[in-house]
């Protein structure tokens, strides 16, 4: 009798599941996803480059300005911590893939 | 007789680890056993050299895929009272509950993927449905589902609001029944007790000499848990009931573990309901420059420890020795005599993560030579 419930049961639910492309699941408040450099507030202090686990970030010493290489980057937001002016934030994006390894570097 | 080496990995089906088990079976018994590591690679230690103390701190992280607050909190254990750093009860909680929820993911990702050896996949299916709510509460407390990277020294990245604490209590409610159910199934399961009940068994003296540590240990009987005999973070506010069976077979492991389960949902619960008002103090909250300690935390597989030497305020040396290399030594012994169509389940009752274990040693004839990162990538070694 118990199995006949769970089966009646799992034919009725939803699926756990979702149908990714189709419908997108939800995104929580604390989501860390592409990683975006206001480069007008960056004063290129270098802090975020020294502290970046991957070497992802790095100061242009030619404009002295952050770029990240999304390819590299571990999305731990220790840099928008360590940020003195708070120019790094994470935004809610998350289909960050590219076929062209060139197009992820200076973002 | 004839005796027959039978290989199992690196690559093989029933093992999801990098790990050669030479089994030499005589029949369907094996008469003995042996392993060899050094299928991964990794650099982490060697990564970790000369880097500032907050980089160290998220790249430690990464060592682990599962336990990756465990290794933070190890890590954090050993740097913190260097600079005489006292963390605030609320930061203290909040990390308990990151690491006991993870305790809970971990063990129930254990149990399906142990159900799926022994060949119930509806088991293995039910356990992982759960389990996603579990990394949906992650998501939503860190920002991330694996690696939560919420830690800083001295404090934390966020402030666990009401909602949060709500979201936690509801999403048990949701799991508790269900997963009393499948416990109750587990245990009086026929195929279950059959393959489980006297297999793969470890007595007390062999657990004490062989300095077993975690779940494993607590099956044969041995009371000994990180959080009960050394308590650390909020450990001293909220009481721990250790697990512990005295069987010591592959039956007793897996209800320790699920009863674990149970035990760190209390925890959690207990461990919201005390998390106070105030908030949690701002980064930076203070520099080290000079020391070196160690720090020690009950992993999900056992007693995690992390040696840490800092000078001018970078870090000159981690070493990390996970749960795993502990357990890992018991394998011949516990192999022995054993039938080769209960090898899968032993071996995987002793919950190994040999990805997380391995550090960079590279064997040439007979001589044992450290390479760094840089060579590795390289290929080869410099003069």
């Amino acid at each position: 009798m118990g199995m006949t419930i769970t089966v009646i049961k799992n034919m009725l639910k939803k699926p756990a599941t979702i149908k990714y492309p189709k419908k997108k699941s939800d995104i929580s408040k604390n989501y860390r996803g592409r990683i975006v450099v206001d480069r007008e507030k960056c004063i290129g202090c270098y802090l975020c480059q020294i502290h970046c686990p991957t070497g992802a970030i790095v100061v242009d010493p030619k404009d002295k300005k952050a770029y990240v290489d999304i390819g590299r980057c571990i999305f731990c937001s220790l840099c928008a911590e360590v940020c003195p002016v708070k120019c790094i934030h994470f935004t809610n994006e998350y289909e960050k893939v590219s076929k062209d390894k060139e197009k992820l570097k200076r973002q | 007789m004839h005796r027959t080496m039978f290989p199992i990995g690196p690559q093989h089906p029933s093992l999801k680890e990098p790990i050669f088990l030479k089994l030499y079976v005589e029949g369907t018994v094996i008469e003995k056993a042996e392993f060899d590591l050094g299928y991964a690679h990794r650099g982490v230690e060697e990564k970790m050299e000369n880097k500032e103390i907050d980089t160290t701190l998220h790249a430690v992280q990464r060592t682990c895929g599962i336990c990756s607050q465990c290794h933070s909190l190890a890590f954090l254990n050993a740097v913190e009272p260097m600079g005489q750093i006292r963390i605030p009860k609320r930061v203290a909680l909040q990390r308990m509950v990151i690491a006991e929820l993870e305790r809970i993911h971990s063990h129930m990702l254990w149990s399906g993927v142990m159900m799926h050896e022994m060949g119930l996949e509806t088991l293995f299916m039910y356990y992982m449905r759960e389990r996603e709510k579990i990394l949906d509460v992650f998501d939503e407390l860190t920002g991330n589902r694996v690696h939560h990277s919420a830690d800083l020294i001295g404090t934390m990245k966020m402030n666990f609001s009401e909602e949060d604490i709500e979201m936690i209590s509801k999403t048990f409610d949701s799991m508790k029944d269900k997963l009393e159910d499948y416990r109750r199934s587990v245990e009086g399961h026929d195929v279950i007790r059959d393959r489980c009940i006297g297999k793969g068994k470890i007595t007390r003296a062999d657990a004490v000499k062989y300095g077993l540590v975690g779940p494993v240990a607590r099956a044969s009987g041995i009371s000994y848990d990180v959080r009960v005999n050394a308590p650390y973070l909020g450990y001293q506010f909220v009481k721990v009931n250790p697990v512990v069976r005295t069987e010591g077979d592959v039956h007793a492991r897996t209800l320790v573990r699920l009863d674990e389960t149970f035990e760190s949902m209390r925890i959690v619960e207990e461990a919201c309901s005390k998390i106070p008002k105030s908030k949690v103090p701002k980064y930076p909250v203070k520099r080290i420059f000079h020391g070196q300690g160690a720090g020690r935390v009950e992993a999900p597989r056992g007693e995690n420890f992390h040696f840490v030497k800092i000078d001018m305020a970078k870090t000159k040396r981690v070493k990390i020795r996970t749960p795993t290399v502990a357990n890992l030594v018991m394998y011949p012994k516990v192999l022995q005599g054993a039938d080769i169509t209960d090898a899968p389940v032993i071996v995987m009752s002793m919950d190994p993560c040999i990805s997380c274990m391995e550090r960079v040693a590279v064997i040439k004839k007979g001589k044992t030579e450290v390479w760094s990162s840089h060579e590795l990538f390289r290929g080869k070694k410099h003069d």
